[in-house]
């Protein structure tokens, strides 16, 4: 098909051929033009947006080059590239080599006032979109004209079709509402949430603590987990996003330091509840991968084969740019509709702006592109941020003395590294904190963007390194009395501790008496939903003379 | 008696708080053998000398310790030495338990250290017990800051009234039974600010005070 006649309207063609040049004459000397380019959804191709061949050719050159190393097209890098770069799985003809060096050189030299940039794209967009609804009414016109049955289904089908069409409404996130047509929307929003308590705007993390004061993340909300190098961020993520996908929601958790294999090893680790140092270790022995835990391994990576959690996990190097890792969320995105992104870490994210001396509005610019990604998309959108160096003390101090009633592990948007904007700008804001324990016992959450005192306050989580799993305590503050028959145990050391594993066949003899005579403190913990930082009175027996019987 | 996966996971938790209480405890300096003082033994080294209910005391001393760190200062009497550092003990673990950290110090050895003036392990040692969140320092002796060198009793003072200034709880043990009267037994200007505040305060208030005798 000859691209200049996509549709027989002689105008169009000549305002294709005029305009085309004149946008990628913008696009191609400002990287921030195009990437909007791109993030908008300019296509290149065949069944691309551009109707002359030169054009399309030069462009998807370009998309090609920035969608593998993040930067603009340069004229030296195009004579580099055009004999080895592929697209759509070809390479570049002989006879456009040349072709598409002097096209450049062309459309280089073309002034085009920056002002021209919007109306440009918009109208690349309207002939593309012009052009897909010609060739449905080609494809269609016949067979409805002609139909003498299920002339309904038939047209239902087609106007499916009809919407479906590229471009059409690029994109689906912007829009201007007014009070009567919201107030319809907000009645229906009322009578829904009034008929169920389960919102499916928005997806919850399953740690009932978040939960009790989030209420889940709503689809389309941007959610950063900050904390300290160490501090726990990933675990928190990582558990956050496995518990999604095993209720049903389809995650994509793009990974820049660790690899995806290791990932799902840590996963299957957690679900087995086996520690992830056995792994490490290595071995048949006993602190290795011995019979038992191989088959508890075993079993999860079974049973999770028959759950299918919907998880993905890009894995990519470290100074990454965002187009590549939103390009390979768009690759998934196509083949199943996409739930959960979370991006794993902001700070390890290339940055494609360059700010002299402000690598802050660098983050920042990445950040606002990632959040405005996943707000056009409709996904939960999470990612990690450090804190400053010098934030870090502070916190971790605070996180020593966290236990006490009168102590917040208080971390605020200026103890982020970067721009303090980038909270700003997020829906949500997490700040973490592991407690001052060797190896840590707990994880200290802090809303960031309290709005009001019932959202200002801090989520105490059991944390637990070896099985990487973050969640809600099993034991109350006031509840630690439930481990006093084994601290106050003269029988049992700390070295026998060290060396006790619970989930051995084989009981440990030194525990056979724990734990059995406290049946109304397991009852209570399994009911346990509400974090409470009062002493559970019922965990106390009422008699005080019985109070340690068991103890004693 | 084999256990559901439930209570094998409740007590996997149990286990990994049980020895990050005793690794606290390590690290606080609490030596092995007085970390196991539970609620019976404690009641039977305590005498009602300063409380009627002793059975009371105790019950809240182990299921809400959280109150003695509203203390600023939980001054211990009576008895023997190993009664007094096994009350001391009793209370500084329990603490632990409860989440916090904390340390014990020897007030011989402390001073001894401290009469190295100026030198870096004197200072770090100042540091790390003006800082300590909940301090035990067992069998402090009152003559020991009489005699000279004056400079070890400022040295120590200012300890005291740092942590005093900043509502840091001190646990002392003292090797002489304290009066109920406001009789100085230290009150001069080498060292003296901060005890008389303790020998000084109603023992029947308690505001910032918490005393304890131990049997002889």
């Amino acid at each position: 098909m000859d691209r200049n006649v996509r549709v027989p309207n002689e105008s169009l063609k000549h305002l294709a051929l005029k305009e085309e040049p004149r946008f990628l004459s913008l696009i191609l000397k400002s990287k921030d033009k195009f990437i909007d380019t791109y993030d908008f959804g300019i296509k290149p191709g065949s069944d691309g947006h551009f109707w002359c061949k030169d054009a399309n050719l030069l462009y998807s050159i370009a998309y090609e080059y920035f969608k593998k190393y993040g930067t603009l097209l340069t004229r030296t890098g195009l004579d580099s590239i055009v004999d080895t770069i592929m697209l759509g799985g070809k390479k570049v003809q002989e006879e456009h080599k040349t072709s598409v060096r002097v096209y450049w050189d062309k459309i280089c030299a073309i002034n085009v006032s920056d002002e021209d940039y919007p109306m440009l794209k918009d109208h690349i967009n309207e002939r593309y979109v012009q052009w897909q609804a010609y060739e449905f009414y080609k494809k269609n016109l016949t067979g409805i004209v002609g139909a003498t049955r299920g002339q309904i289904e038939l047209v239902k089908e087609a106007k499916n079709e009809l919407l479906a069409i590229d471009g059409l409404e690029p994109d689906n996130y912007s829009k201007t509402l007014s009070m009567i047509e919201a107030l319809d929307e907000v009645e229906s929003y009322i009578a829904e949430r009034r008929a169920t308590k389960e919102d499916l705007q928005r997806v919850p993390t399953y740690i009932k603590g978040i939960d009790k004061v989030f209420n889940g993340f709503e689809k389309g909300s941007y959610t950063v987990v900050a904390g300290l190098i160490n501090g726990g961020k990933t675990t928190l993520m990582m558990n956050i996003g496995f518990q999604m996908a095993l209720k049903g929601h389809h995650v994509v958790y793009v990974s820049l330091e660790k690899k995806a294999l290791l990932l799902f090893i840590r996963l299957v680790c957690l679900y087995a509840e086996v520690d992830y140092n056995r792994l490490k270790i290595g071995g048949s022995d006993s602190d290795g991968i011995d019979d038992y835990h191989y088959d508890k391994l075993l079993d999860a990576v079974r049973e999770l084969r028959g759950i299918v959690p919907n998880f993905h996990c890009i894995q990519k190097p470290q100074g990454t740019s965002l187009s590549n890792i939103l390009s390979d969320v768009n690759r998934i995105e196509a083949k199943n509709p996409i739930d959960v992104l979370i991006v794993d870490y902001l700070g390890v994210i290339g940055n494609e702006t360059v700010h002299v001396g402000r690598s802050d509005l660098d983050d920042w610019k990445t950040s606002s592109r990632l959040q405005a990604f996943g707000k056009i998309k409709n996904y939960v959108t999470i990612t990690g941020s450090q804190l400053k160096t010098q934030s870090a003390k502070e916190v971790r101090n605070k996180a020593k003395k966290a236990a006490t009633a009168d102590v917040d592990v208080d971390i605020s948007p200026e103890d982020l590294a970067g721009s303090k904007m980038i909270i700003g700008d997020a829906d949500n804001g997490l700040g973490c904190a592991l407690n001052y324990d060797s190896p840590p016992t707990k994880m200290y959450v802090y809303s960031m963007k309290a709005r009001d005192d019932a959202s200002r306050v801090q989520i105490e989580l059991d944390f637990d390194g070896r099985l990487g799993r973050v969640c809600d305590p099993q034991f109350a503050v006031g509840q630690v009395t439930n481990v006093d028959d084994i601290v106050y145990n003269d029988e049992i050391t700390e070295a026998e501790l060290n060396e006790i594993s619970i989930f051995d066949s084989k009981e440990p003899d030194l525990l056979s008496n724990v734990g059995e005579n406290k049946q109304e403190d397991v009852d209570i913990i399994k009911k346990n939903d509400i974090i409470d930082s009062q002493p559970q009175e019922s965990s106390i027996p009422k008699e005080k003379d019985d109070i340690f019987g068991d103890l004693f | 008696m084999n256990k559901t996966l439930d209570e094998k996971l409740i007590l996997a938790r149990k286990v990994q708080m049980a020895k990050a209480m005793l690794q606290r405890a390590d690290e606080a300096g609490i030596p092995k053998e007085y970390r196991s003082i539970g609620p019976d033994k404690l009641k039977t080294i305590l005498c009602n000398r300063y409380h009627k209910d002793i059975e009371g005391l105790v019950q809240k001393i182990y299921t809400e310790p959280n109150f003695l760190i509203s203390k600023k200062v939980i001054a211990i009497d009576g008895g023997n030495l190993l009664q007094r550092k096994r009350a001391g003990f009793a209370l500084l673990f329990r603490i632990i338990t409860f989440d916090n950290v904390a340390l014990y110090k020897d007030f011989n050895e402390t001073t001894e250290t401290l009469k190295q003036f100026n030198s870096v392990e004197s200072a770090e040692i100042m540091n790390s017990m003006k800082k300590a969140d909940h301090l035990f320092i067992g069998e402090l002796r009152t003559h020991v800051l009489q005699a000279p060198p004056k400079s070890i009793a400022m040295l120590w003072d200012s300890i005291f009234e740092k942590r005093y200034d900043t509502e840091k709880t001190t646990i002392v043990s003292f090797s002489s039974p304290l009066p109920s009267s406001s009789h100085n037994i230290i009150c001069d200007d080498t060292c003296g600010n901060f005890f008389p505040f303790i020998y000084n305060n109603d023992v029947n208030k308690e505001l910032n005070v918490f005393r304890l005798r131990v049997k002889s």
